[in-house]
């Protein structure tokens, strides 16, 4: 083995914390079952890494042998389901002591946890259990909305210290539909596959109407038509919309009148006001809205940033 | 600023042409649709606007009958019909029409071939002052 080849292994390996080594070593998959065997991971740090040179000399390690465990230990996000799993359970247990909590992993290195909760003096109760499901190769978990408020902190921290991050944030993005908060989430939801020829006179597009060719029919305004249209695609795309079922505004402002002296006026405490929008397809619904001549083009930014801001529920103040 | 003014262009021989105005685009499809099915003896044109002013650039022909589609629910639509109606001279105005669009549609074919003049013995002009007396028959009676 060349000289720079095991210089390089080694630094490789001295970088490698030792808790990880064996995961990493295995995952490398260069030196065989028997030869790890052969090591004592429990000496000190330099001995280790001296056999393990040996080892790779044994079976004459290449440069890209050595290149290929460089980048697996780049790949800072290494993660260990088993120890995710374990992690996970044991913070429960120890602040609950009645929890039932199981683990079916997916493709997509996703895993659903299902978590029965109870207290220290009750029984899990099993008709109201939370979901979860965290792709471990992304910082996100999506929640069901079943927990009780009580124990949302423990299942953030939970979350947190398993998947060793540092903090959870709450995202204030809710929907039925897991899939669409994660082309949401994921940024995935704006792939367009076909390609359109924007050559095509407006009459003979599918604009989501129907425009009748009966001839005694006269479109008067289509110069606007297409205004609307353009401006409504370059909004919303032309790749179909994730699916949410609510957007809702909470507004807190101060009460603005020409009147002196107005009541409302003199109010301290700002106004508060809920806008709720709800639709089985809230975003098609807000994006057919212009063609349909219901609302003007463009939308309101405050309507059409839900995907891009990755917010349905949103809290507007006074600047 | 243009103004339509009624009766300011002469009409053509058998049709008949409706303007329907509103911002709501798919009513106005359905509402052409169903005049379209109506038995009638002139040729109908019916066009559809979502505002007045109408782009002034096309020509066309005169029209016999303007029609603003409201929906009450929706304050854009009223507010998009008062702003069109600035557009039209008030000597225009003949009244409202209520009803399911079936029925709806059938007056409103009748009431147009009146104002295009196809029908023998009531013109567009005696349309107008039969409405305008308190005792002359309703919209709903024609």
């Amino acid at each position: 083995m060349d000289e720079t080849v095991a210089e390089f292994i080694k630094r490789t390996i001295l970088k490698i914390p030792l808790n990880e080594l064996t995961t990493i070593l295995k995952a490398w998959d260069f030196l065989s079952e028997n030869q790890l065997q052969t090591v004592n991971f429990r000496q000190r740090k330099e001995s280790v890494v001296q056999h393990l040179i040996h080892l790779c000399e044994e079976k004459r390690a290449s440069l890209n042998d050595a290149a290929l465990l460089d980048i697996i230990c780049e790949d800072v996000d290494l993660f260990d389901m088993k120890q995710f799993k374990n992690s996970f359970k044991k913070i429960l247990q120890r602040a609950l002591k009645n929890v039932t909590v199981s683990f079916r992993e997916t493709e997509e290195n996703a895993v659903w946890i299902r978590i029965a909760w109870g207290t220290q003096y009750t029984k899990p109760n099993q008709y109201k259990p939370t979901y979860v499901v965290y792709y471990s190769q992304t910082p996100y978990a999506f929640k069901s909305s079943s927990t009780l408020r009580r124990n949302t902190p423990l299942l953030g921290q939970a979350l947190t210290v398993a998947s060793k991050h540092h903090q959870i944030v709450k995202m204030d993005l809710r929907s039925r539909y897991l899939d669409s908060l994660k082309a949401i989430v994921f940024k995935q939801y704006n792939q367009t596959f076909e390609t359109h020829n924007s050559a095509t006179p407006l009459q003979e597009r599918s604009l989501g109407l129907d425009i009748n060719m009966d001839s005694r029919i006269i479109h008067e305004n289509i110069v606007e038509k297409e205004r609307v249209q353009r401006i409504t695609q370059e909004t919303f795309g032309d790749y179909p919309q994730p699916q949410l079922e609510f957007a809702q505004y909470k507004l807190e402002t101060k009460f603005k009148s020409d009147l002196n002296g107005s009541i409302l006026a003199e109010r301290e405490e700002p106004l508060r006001c809920l806008i709720k929008f709800s639709s089985p397809h809230l975003l098609e619904a807000l994006k057919s809205l212009a063609p349909a001549g219901i609302a003007d083009a463009p939308l309101s930014p405050l309507l059409t940033c839900i995907p891009n801001k990755r917010k349905n529920y949103f809290k507007i103040r006074d600047k | 600023m243009s103004v339509l003014r009624p009766l300011d262009k002469l009409p053509s021989l058998n049709t008949a042409t409706i303007l329907l105005v509103g911002t709501e685009d798919a009513l106005l499809q359905q509402l052409a649709d169903s005049m379209l099915k109506e038995d009638c003896a002139s040729e109908l044109k019916v066009h559809l606007a979502k505002s007045l002013p109408l782009p002034s650039s096309v020509n066309r022909p005169r029209i016999d009958l303007i029609v603003f589609v409201v929906n009450l629910h929706s304050k854009y639509s009223l507010q998009n019909t008062e702003e069109s109606l600035r557009h039209v001279d008030a000597s225009f105005f003949l009244g409202k029409v209520e009803g399911f669009r079936a029925t709806m549609a059938q007056r409103l074919v009748r009431m147009l071939q009146i104002c295009a003049g196809h029908v023998p013995g009531v013109s567009a002009l005696n349309l107008l002052s039969l409405l305008r007396s308190s005792e002359g028959p309703s919209l709903e009676d024609l």
